[in-house]
Formats: structure tokens, C-alpha cells, sequence
């Protein structure tokens, strides 16, 4: 079986970088990488990952929980957010009820 | 509506927290899927099922009515039928009876038929004896005169008689008296009142008939004695006046056309309706006897009366014989008129007979003909009554086999009805087949359901001990360089300087204190840095003491002792590290929580059992109550108050046990304490 595909949506390139290089270590394969949500739903229509990696705050207009859903409504791939952990200890409106519900006990 | 994720990634990276969670994502995503596949094939066969069922009973509903449909236009045609062959049943009766009446009615017709000829034969019979009389009595009266005539010549005597046959008229002629009361005592008997009976008594249509010839009679021939068409033939005009004068004195209007040869004769005769013919016996162009013959030829018939000078008896036989009704002499014309009379009614009865037998044959041709009609009728509604009878019958055998039909439909229906009942069964049992099958697959969902959530926790569990581990390691790295720091000075400071024993002494602690600081610090960063998910091969009693480390001062806090009783040579187990830390951190903490009061004791014990190694953790605590160890691996259980246990830790180590095909037993007695032995196979891969 090939390799799982992965697409990273992230605005800090070092970090992206960064993540790319681990998922590689991993034996996941990186189908691509972007900054913006809009680019992101493109090539998510495009490439078909197996799972997107999702930061919440990306450059554009989208924020990332507007681009998951953009995607959902085009193709069925799982989006896994990627966030810092202080943002759940401040949340905010909207995004804090399934912060808490996946994190009972936050940090 | 923003739909939920599959995950979350906390910032900074770990290699290990992002493959985890992106394996969990395709799981659950997998399974997401495959659950709304099967949901969505469910529903799809449901609908099929549905849909079979309903096009099944909507075409059994159709069948249903067009066979009803079917039963009753054959019902229909049955009454039909019925009804129509009861009509011709009628009809033949009705025509049998008309021609039974038929039948009587000419029967009597005929028998009246028979009467009236048979009267009708008799009178003619009457009438011929009559005239055969009357015929016999005139010859013998002249073979008597003649016989007289000759005896007289014999004797030398004149002749008496001359040819006169008519020498005993009552009155001398020329007699007024005789010329009026002659004609009428003449009358025949059979032209008064009453005349004719036994004619009078056939048919009734004869009876009229003759009834109108009778009143002719009277009128155009008696009646006033007037008109007399008279048709003479004469040579001699004054002959012919005297003829003429005669009957004029007789009471007759004679109406005279006089012809004295063969050919006026002729052309006279062409115009009918003469009442008489007087005809002269010696003519210069012919005579008497010739005029008789062409009379004759004509088929008339007429008085014929022979008028001569003078004539022998021979010559009167003999035109007598040939056809002459009566002759004259005409020194006695005064006879003429009786002789006329006479001839006139004798023609009148003849021609009363002839039309009245005309008549008879006429109105037998007329029965026969109706005869002929109604027997035709009679055989023609025969014909109809047979065939009317054979359409009864067939008629008949339409409604058997109509109705074998009706009976057929009724059991193509029942057969109908039978198999549709058999197809609902069918179908009810394929209903239930599904619906099981469908509590099956809500059945399976569940438990997927189930299983996931537990995953999902064991995972955040692991999370949150692995967050332990590497606050815990960074702290520890922190720590350890002050401490070496440190260490190397106390070290330096003991070699260095120069001290009282009592100095020294505390020295050594010191430096001691911190080697124990220094291991302690080791084992933490060695407890978070075995992150990996491999396994490797592991010493059961290190993983032990390495657990009991981080827990000593807790446990010291709570006055529980730990004794520990392992085995000499305990061989090693593959596992992954800190996944067993785990489990037996978490043993530890539910045996130390289980001893609330006046502290306890922990006996931890190691041995070998057959080809797997044993852990055993037993406590002096509360104990377990019986009735709640079916749920105690239940993830959420848990017996701890508030919010001390978040009722996982069992749960997530009984999976990881499993995992490594080991397992965990329990032992439990409320009040006394549990004993919880983990058993893992030696060669575990």
C-alpha cells in the first residue's frame, strides 16, 4: 500500500518545515503545503490527501476552521487541527465548546 | 453549523502525538465511512424491499379486481343466457298454440267445405233428374202425337196434330186473358219466395252468391217482363215484326237485332248479353240448322227457338236433338211468348248453376289454397318451434359452459388468493429477516461506537501522562545541571578543604543527597525518554522501582508501606516501556487510594508462570464490592469520590495489557483488600 498523504496548511513556513520533516521521519508522505485557506481547499480538491493538517490561524481572508468546512463541503478528507496549546486556555467564542469537549482537563 | 474535526495537534510538534492522532483521524474516518455505507445500503435494501412489496400487492390488487371484473360479466352473460332462453320458450309455446288453433279452424273449415259440396251435388243431382224428366216427357209427347198422326193417315183421316206441340195451351192465343196471366202462372216454382232451399242451405258464401242471382234473375230477366235483347235471325222483315208484335202482346220490351246472314250472325254475336236467339229454319242464305251450329260455336248460352212455316215431327226431333231448346210453327206464334217464358227461366236456373258451381269450385280452390297456406304456416312454425327449441338448447348449453367458466375463474381466484398469501408470508419473513438483520448492524454500530470512544479516551489518557512525562523531563533537565554544579563543588569543597570530622560527616550527606537527587532526576528523564512506541525487551522489577521512585514521598505522606517480594531471576518481557509503567503507576495509585485510613500496605510480587511473567499489587484497602467487578474495566467507572478518578486508569490499562496478550485478574474481598495480578507472556513480539 502507498504512502498516507498528507496535506499541511500552516502560515509559518519554519514551522510547516518543521512538520514536514517529522511526518517524513514518520513514513507519511507530504502531498503539499500551504499558507493560505483558499490556496488550501484548491489543492485539497486537487491532490485528494488522505488527512489535511489544519492550523486555525492561516494568512488570507479564511481563517482555518472556515477552510475545513469549505473542504468538507467539497471532499470527504479528515482535517486535523493543528493549534497552540495556549489558545485553549483563552478560547474563543466558537472555538472553546469542542476545545473542551476533546480536553476535559486542559492543561 | 461548523462540523467537527478529526483531531487536534498541539503545538510544539511530538512525532509520536502526530502520528497517533492522524492514524486515529483515518480510523475514524474510515469508519465514519463505512458506517454511513452500511447505513446508506440498509436504507437502500429497505426501500427496494419496500418497493417489491408495494408494485407485489398493487399488481395482486389489480389481478384481483379484473378477475372480479371477469366473474361478474360471466354472471352477467349466465343471466342472459337465462333469460333469453326462457323467452324463446315462451315464444315456442306461444306458436305451438297458434298453430293448434290454426289447425282446429281448418279442420272445421274443411268439414263445412265437404257439407256445402255434398248440398251442392245433391241439387245438381235434383236438377238433372229434373231436366232428364222434363226431356223424356217432351219426346214422348211427340213420339205419342206422331204415333196418333199416323194411325190417323192410316185411317184416311186429315191430320189432327198438326206439328204444334203446343195445342193444350189453356187459353186460344190472342186471348188478352191468356196474353197477361199466362206468364205469371208460368212462373217456376223455384223463382217464388222461398225458392232454391236446398242451395239455400250450402256455404254460407255460396248461399249469398246465389242469393245475388236470384234477385238478377228477378230483375234483368222477369222483372216488368221489360227489356229482352233479342237476336233474331230472319230473312223475312215482316216475319220479324210479327215475331216482334208477338212478344210485345206478351208483355216483353224486346230490343230486336235482326240478321239473315252468317256473317251478321257473326258480328252480332260478338256483342254479348243477348237474352234470346228466334231463329227463322229456312233462310235464302242459310238455314236455321247452320245459324244453331255458329250459336253453338260461340259457347253461348241462350234460349235458341226455332220459328218455322212449316215442319214434320222428324225435322223437330231432329233440330230438337241438335241443340234447339224448343221450335215454333209460325201459324201458333202465340206460343212463342209461353215457349220464351219458359226458355228464358230454364236458361236463368242453368246459368244459376253454372255460376253457382263456378263459385263452389272457385271457393274450393280458395280453401285448398288456404289449406295449402296454413299447412305451410303450420310447418314454418313447426320449423320455428324446432328451431327456437334447438336455440333453447343451445342457449342452454352457453349458460353450462358460462357458468363451468365462472367456476373455473373461482378457482384460478382461490389459487390466486393462495399464493398471494403465500408471497405475503414470504415477504413478512424477509421483513423480519431485515429487520434483524438491520438490529444487527444498530447493534454493531453501537458497539464500534463504543469501542472508539474508548480509544479516544485511552488515547487523551496517554496524552496526558505523556505531557507529565515531558514537563517532568524538562524540569529534570532544568534540575540537573545546578545539581552537578553542585555535586562538583561539595565534591571539590571535601578534597579542598580542611574540616572537622563533624563537618566532614555532613559533607558526605550532603554529596550523598544529592547522588540520590541526581538518580531520581535520571529516572524521571528516563521515564518520559522511552516515548517511542517500540518494544523492546524490559525488566519487569526496574519498571517497578522506577514507578515506586516517583511515588516513594507520596506514599511516605499517606503511611503506606511498600514491601516488595521479587523473584530471584524474573526473565524479561517485550514491551513498550511506558506503556507497563503505566499500567502499574496506575495499580499503584488505585491500591494506595484504596487505603484512606491509618495508612496500609502495598505487597508487590514477582514470579514466573509457565511462559508468563507475573506482577501481583496487593493492597490492605476497602476492597471491591462483588456486584461492581463486572463493570470495574468499564471506561468512566469508578468507586473514588469527586473528581479524584476519572474512572480510566483501569480501563486504559486493561487495553494496554491486552495489546501485549496478556492480562489483568482480580481479586477482591470488601473490607479486606484487592489483590490485582498482571500476567504478560515472556515471549510476547
Amino acid at each position: 500500500m502507498s504512502k498516507t498523504t498528507i496535506l499541511i496548511v500552516e502560515d509559518e513556513a519554519i514551522v510547516a518545515a518543521d512538520l514536514a520533516g517529522k511526518l517524513g521521519q514518520l513514513g507519511y508522505e507530504v502531498a503539499g503545503t500551504s499558507a493560505a485557506g483558499e490556496e488550501a481547499v484548491e489543492l485539497a480538491c486537487r491532490l485528494l490527501p488522505r488527512v489535511v493538517l489544519m492550523d486555525i490561524r492561516l494568512k488570507g481572508s479564511m481563517d482555518g476552521i472556515e477552510a475545513a468546512e469549505a473542504i468538507r463541503r467539497r471532499v470527504n478528507v479528515p482535517v486535523i487541527y493543528l493549534t497552540a496549546p495556549f489558545r485553549f486556555r483563552h478560547p474563543e467564542p466558537g472555538h472553546g465548546q469542542r476545545a473542551v469537549r476533546l480536553y476535559p482537563e486542559t492543561l | 453549523m461548523v462540523s467537527e474535526p478529526f483531531g487536534y495537534i498541539l503545538k510544539p510538534f511530538e512525532e509520536r502525538e502526530l502520528a497517533t492522532t492522524i492514524e486515529m483521524a483515518l480510523y475514524k474516518h474510515q469508519s465514519d465511512r463505512q458506517l454511513r455505507e452500511a447505513h446508506d445500503e440498509l436504507e437502500q435494501r429497505v426501500r427496494e424491499r419496500t418497493q417489491e412489496l408495494n408494485e407485489l400487492n398493487e399488481t395482486l390488487e389489480g389481478r384481483i379486481v379484473e378477475r372480479t371484473a371477469e366473474l361478474n360479466s360471466a354472471n352477467e352473460m349466465l343471466r342472459v343466457s337465462r333469460r333469453a332462453a326462457l323467452n324463446v320458450a315462451e315464444d315456442a309455446l306461444a306458436v305451438r298454440e297458434l298453430a293448434e288453433e290454426t289447425n282446429i279452424e281448418l279442420r272445421r273449415e274443411i268439414a263445412e267445405r265437404k257439407r256445402a259440396e255434398e248440398e251442392i251435388l245433391q241439387h245438381v243431382e235434383a236438377l238433372e233428374r229434373f231436366n232428364k224428366a222434363a226431356v223424356d216427357r217432351e219426346l214422348r209427347m211427340v213420339e205419342l202425337k206422331k204415333e196418333v198422326n199416323e194411325l190417323l193417315a192410316q185411317t184416311g183421316e186429315p191430320s189432327r196434330y198438326p206439328l204444334d206441340l203446343d195445342e193444350e195451351a189453356p187459353f186460344p192465343p190472342g186471348s188478352e186473358e191468356s196474353q197477361r196471366q199466362q206468364p205469371k202462372m208460368q212462373q217456376p216454382p223455384h223463382l217464388q219466395a222461398g225458392g232454391l232451399p236446398p242451395v239455400l242451405r250450402c256455404g254460407a258464401a255460396a248461399g249469398a252468391l246465389l242469393a245475388a242471382h236470384k234477385r238478377a234473375a228477378e230483375t234483368g230477366e222477369r222483372g216488368e217482363k221489360g227489356n229482352l235483347r233479342l237476336l233474331l235471325i230472319e230473312d223475312s222483315e215482316d216475319d220479324a215484326l210479327l215475331t216482334i208484335e208477338e212478344l210485345r202482346r206478351g208483355g216483353y220490351d224486346p230490343h230486336v237485332t235482326r240478321v239473315d246472314t252468317p256473317a251478321a250472325l257473326q258480328a252480332a254475336l260478338d256483342q254479348e248479353g243477348w237474352d234470346a236467339v228466334i231463329a227463322d229454319y229456312n233462310m235464302p242464305s242459310f238455314t236455321g240448322i247452320d245459324a244453331l251450329r255458329i250459336v253453338q260455336a260461340k259457347g253461348m248460352d241462350v234460349p235458341l227457338i226455332l220459328v218455322s212455316g212449316a215442319i214434320n215431327v222428324e225435322q223437330a226431333v231432329e233440330v230438337m236433338r241438335i241443340g234447339f231448346h224448343d221450335f215454333i210453327i209460325k201459324d201458333h206464334l202465340s206460343r212463342l211468348t209461353q215457349v220464351l217464358e219458359r226458355e228464358l227461366r230454364e236458361a236463368g236456373v242453368r246459368r244459376e248453376l253454372e255460376v253457382a258451381v263456378k263459385e263452389l269450385s272457385q271457393m274450393h280452390a280458395e280453401l285448398e289454397q288456404r289449406v295449402i297456406e296454413r299447412t305451410a304456416e303450420v310447418q314454418a312454425a313447426s320449423v320455428k318451434l324446432r328451431a327456437s327449441h334447438a336455440a333453447t338448447l343451445n342457449l342452454m348449453e352457453d349458460a353450462v359452459i358460462a357458468r363451468k367458466e365462472a367456476d373455473e375463474i373461482s378457482d384460478r381466484l382461490r389459487l390466486e388468493i393462495l399464493e398471494r398469501k403465500i408471497i405475503e408470508e414470504a415477504l413478512r419473513r424477509s421483513e423480519e429477516q431485515l429487520q434483524a438483520m438491520n438490529e444487527g448492524l444498530e447493534r454493531e454500530v453501537e458497539q464500534r461506537t463504543r469501542e472508539l470512544r474508548e480509544n479516544q479516551l485511552q488515547l487523551l489518557h496517554a496524552e496526558k501522562l505523556s505531557t507529565i512525562g515531558k514537563l517532568s523531563a524538562s524540569i529534570a533537565h532544568e534540575f540537573n545541571n545546578p545539581l552537578m554544579s553542585i555535586m562538583t563543588i561539595l565534591k571539590g569543597l571535601k578534597m579542598r578543604a580542611i574540616l572537622e570530622e563533624e563537618d566532614r560527616q555532613f559533607l558526605d550527606v550532603a554529596i550523598t543527597e544529592s547522588a540520590r537527587m541526581r538518580d531520581l532526576l535520571r529516572n524521571l528523564q528516563g521515564f518520559n525518554r522511552q516515548s517511542s512506541a517500540r518494544k523492546e525487551p524490559i525488566d519487569m522489577q526496574k519498571a517497578i522501582d522506577s514507578v515506586l521512585l516517583l511515588q516513594k514521598s507520596d506514599l511516605k505522606t499517606r503511611r503506606i508501606s511498600v514491601v516488595l517480594n521479587y523473584a530471584e531471576h524474573l526473565p524479561q518481557v517485550i514491551a513498550i516501556p511506558d506503556q507497563i509503567k503505566q499500567v502499574f503507576l496506575n495499580l499503584l495509585t488505585n491500591a494506595a487510594d484504596a487505603c484512606h485510613q491509618d495508612g496500609g500496605e502495598i505487597t508487590i510480587s514477582t514470579w514466573q508462570q509457565d511462559q508468563r511473567v507475573a506482577v501481583a499489587i496487593k493492597d490492605t484497602g476497602t476492597g471491591i464490592e462483588p456486584e461492581k467487578m463486572d463493570q470495574l474495566f468499564q471506561p468512566f467507572f469508578t468507586t473514588k469520590p469527586g473528581v479524584k478518578g476519572t474512572g480510566l486508569g483501569l480501563s486504559v490499562s486493561d487495553g494496554i495489557i491486552k495489546n501485549h496478550k496478556g492480562e489483568i485478574r482480580v481479586e477482591s474481598r470488601p473490607g479486606e483488600g484487592s489483590t490485582f495480578t498482571v500476567l504478560l507472556p515472556v515471549n510476547a513480539t
